[in-house]
């Protein structure tokens, strides 16, 4: 009967969903100005990466008659230690930073999702023994653990590494995800759907996830900013090589293997890849914190 | 707090360390990756030999042999540290606790400061900010807060190299303390420890601060709006009361519980910053030993973080209800 149901939905249907969704999740986001914020940050690497690469050429070769040039109209951002432009450098590394931000978050947030609801809803002994994996994921620190799971790997793929990181990004969410479904589940219109024998697939997607959405969205807001931080550490310490350009392989090259931290004519060099590397952060930081003000009213200030 | 509840306890925090080292043997004994290949590939390098004899090697200086049974490496692995033995360096060829020994106080003397410093200003700045909401120093302490989080603790160091140290030659560049002054109870020795500590505990704080400014904000936040603050201020409560003794006092509790969390987060950090200052503490140890791929020096250093951050979680369950009634046994 529900397979019937949902197919029976017509345009108009979906139409009105698109609606629903634009007025309960997008539309807060544009009127906060804190996410509104992080969000035109965000879009603004996004457009950067996608199509900056075709705008801003990028010459490898190095050339050593152009060492340390300050920034000027030919190099905007000046050069590097080999004579390459730096701007054209950060402009090829935002789309493998982006991925290594997004691809980690979408594979973490799956798994929470699907742990924590696991966890939460059932009963008995084998919810018990989920919850006892997420505590002692959450347990493990969980950046040198990314950093010990990458040293074992030689030549990870950007796909893979996101994999990797995401081993050890679940379970704090899962387990905020799972205490929500805790609570949810003793509620009375719960009951009801199990009283009325509904399917379990329909309790857990119809009735319980709803509910969930804004703190899985938090969570995963939550999660990008935390991968951005974690793939800059794992490129700076040089144990994942799959792009010269990703702004932490670009710092290492920076401070570890050409020292131009010590040099006061190079500082440009560390410099700008900082401020990239915190504008993003911030983008992240206030979009995080302005999802968190939406769903929490209690946090708004008073406008 | 009774023998049998603290005796309770005790039993939990094994039973996590066992399933923690255990899900970290599994994983990184389990994984696809070949340990021996990525050594034998970088001896290889190295000292110019053929393939074969580098993989040799490699295989012959990992702490385990591929070809056991997984599960004769687990007991093994197990039977090591119940004797207090992490086992031995390949690149040092050291004995991995004498390595802990002499790099742990470092990273326990720079990250207690950072913390407490990360603790107290955080508490005090997010709850001011809580109490001043809306107005100019709310603004002003919550933009700082989003400042600093968003400089991880490795761009922190860097960028605080570039300026404090290279620009203006404030604090020095990298080690523990000065090559020439004999380690010793001397105030030179004590002066010198200190001035080298700042660039780290900076960096390592950074991020901190921000956390607990944030995180104090929102839980002052929703404190403020309880019945009992509303009821204090009908009662003409001075602010200063108010705001010390109902609002930063259950506040503060959500916070103590992440304190763990934070340890574990600082090891992270510390990897990182202490690399980048040359200090020699764990981190700095761990992103070496990452760096030349010692196998037995990274499990080791990795089997070390896991007990402290669940040292850490246990103390701070012991503690708990010393400061929150609520969570007490009657």
């Amino acid at each position: 009967m529900e397979v019937s149901m949902g197919k029976s939905r017509d345009k108009g249907g979906v139409e009105k969903k698109l609606k629903k969704v634009y007025t309960t999740y997008i539309r807060p986001l544009l009127m906060n100005k804190k996410s509104l914020l992080g969000l035109i940050i965000l879009t603004g690497f996004f457009i950067m990466g996608i199509f900056g690469p075709l705008i801003v050429p990028l010459n490898m070769e190095s050339d050593i008659s152009k060492r340390f040039l300050p920034p000027s109209k030919e190099h905007i951002l000046g050069t590097d230690y080999f004579g390459i432009d730096i701007f054209a450098q950060i402009v090829h590394g935002t789309w493998s930073v982006l991925v290594l931000a997004f691809l980690p978050s979408i594979f973490a947030i799956l798994m929470a999702v699907s742990i924590g609801i696991t966890a939460g809803y059932l009963k008995g002994i084998f919810g018990r023994v989920v919850n006892g994996i997420i505590d002692v994921f959450m347990t493990v620190p969980s950046f040198p653990a990314m950093l010990l799971m990458a040293a074992i790997f030689k030549n990870v793929s950007m796909v893979f590494a996101a994999f990797l990181m995401s081993i050890w990004m679940w379970a704090g969410p899962a387990k905020m995800i799972r205490a929500r479904v805790y609570s949810i589940r003793s509620m009375e219109f719960v009951e009801a759907a199990e009283l009325l024998e509904m399917p379990k697939s329909h309790i857990i997607f119809k009735e319980i996830t709803p509910h969930l959405m804004p703190y899985i969205f938090m969570q995963f807001v939550n999660m990008i900013k935390y991968s951005v931080g974690a793939s800059q550490g794992l490129m700076f310490l040089g144990l994942l090589k799959f792009n010269p350009c990703h702004w932490g392989a670009m710092l290492n090259i920076a401070v570890t293997q050409t020292g131009s931290i010590y040099l006061p004519f190079a500082i440009h060099y560390p410099l700008s890849i900082i401020f990239f590397i915190v504008l993003m952060l911030i983008g992240c930081t206030l979009l995080s914190y302005g999802v968190e003000e939406i769903f929490n009213p209690k946090l708004r200030t008073y406008e | 707090m009774s023998p049998k509840h603290v005796l309770k306890k005790f039993g939990i925090f094994i039973l996590f360390v066992w399933a923690a080292l255990s899900l970290t043997f599994i994983l990184v004994h389990l994984m696809p990756g070949d340990p021996a290949y990525v050594l034998a590939t970088m001896y290889m390098q190295q000292w110019n030999i053929k393939f074969e004899e580098a993989y040799k090697m490699a295989q012959e200086s990992l702490a385990w042999d591929p070809t056991k049974p997984i599960w004769v490496r687990y007991v093994e692995y197990f039977a090591n540290l119940l004797k207090g033995d992490l086992g031995e360096s390949i690149v040092y060829r050291e004995s991995i606790n004498k390595i802990v020994a002499k790099s742990i106080p470092w990273t326990i003397f720079i990250g207690s400061i950072s913390l407490f410093l990360a603790y107290m200003i955080g508490i005090y700045l997010g709850s001011h900010a809580a109490w001043k909401r809306g107005k100019a120093s709310d603004t002003s302490i919550f933009s700082l807060g989003i400042v600093l989080s968003s400089f991880p603790s490795f761009v922190m160091a860097v960028f605080i190299l570039i300026f404090l140290g290279v620009k203006f030659k404030l604090i020095p560049l990298g080690g523990a303390y000065s090559e020439w002054i004999d380690p010793g109870f001397t105030p030179e020795f004590i002066g010198s420890v200190l001035y080298h500590a700042i660039g780290p505990v900076i960096a390592l704080s950074a991020e901190n601060i921000a956390i607990y400014i944030l995180g104090m904000r929102n839980s002052a936040v929703s404190v403020i709006q309880e019945d009992f603050v509303n009821f204090a201020v009908m009662r003409g409560l001075k602010n200063k009361t108010i705001s010390r003794k109902y609002v930063r006092r259950p506040a503060i509790l959500p916070l103590i519980t992440n304190l763990a969390a934070s340890v574990g987060f600082l090891f992270g950090g510390a990897t990182l910053a202490e690399t980048i200052f040359r200090y020699p503490g764990i981190g700095y140890q761990f992103g070496t030993a990452l760096g030349m791929r010692d196998y037995p020096l990274i499990v080791g250093l990795f089997t070390v973080q896991i007990l402290a951050v669940l040292i850490a979680m246990f103390f701070i369950e012991l503690i708990y209800p010393l400061v929150d009634p609520r969570a007490r046994e009657r």
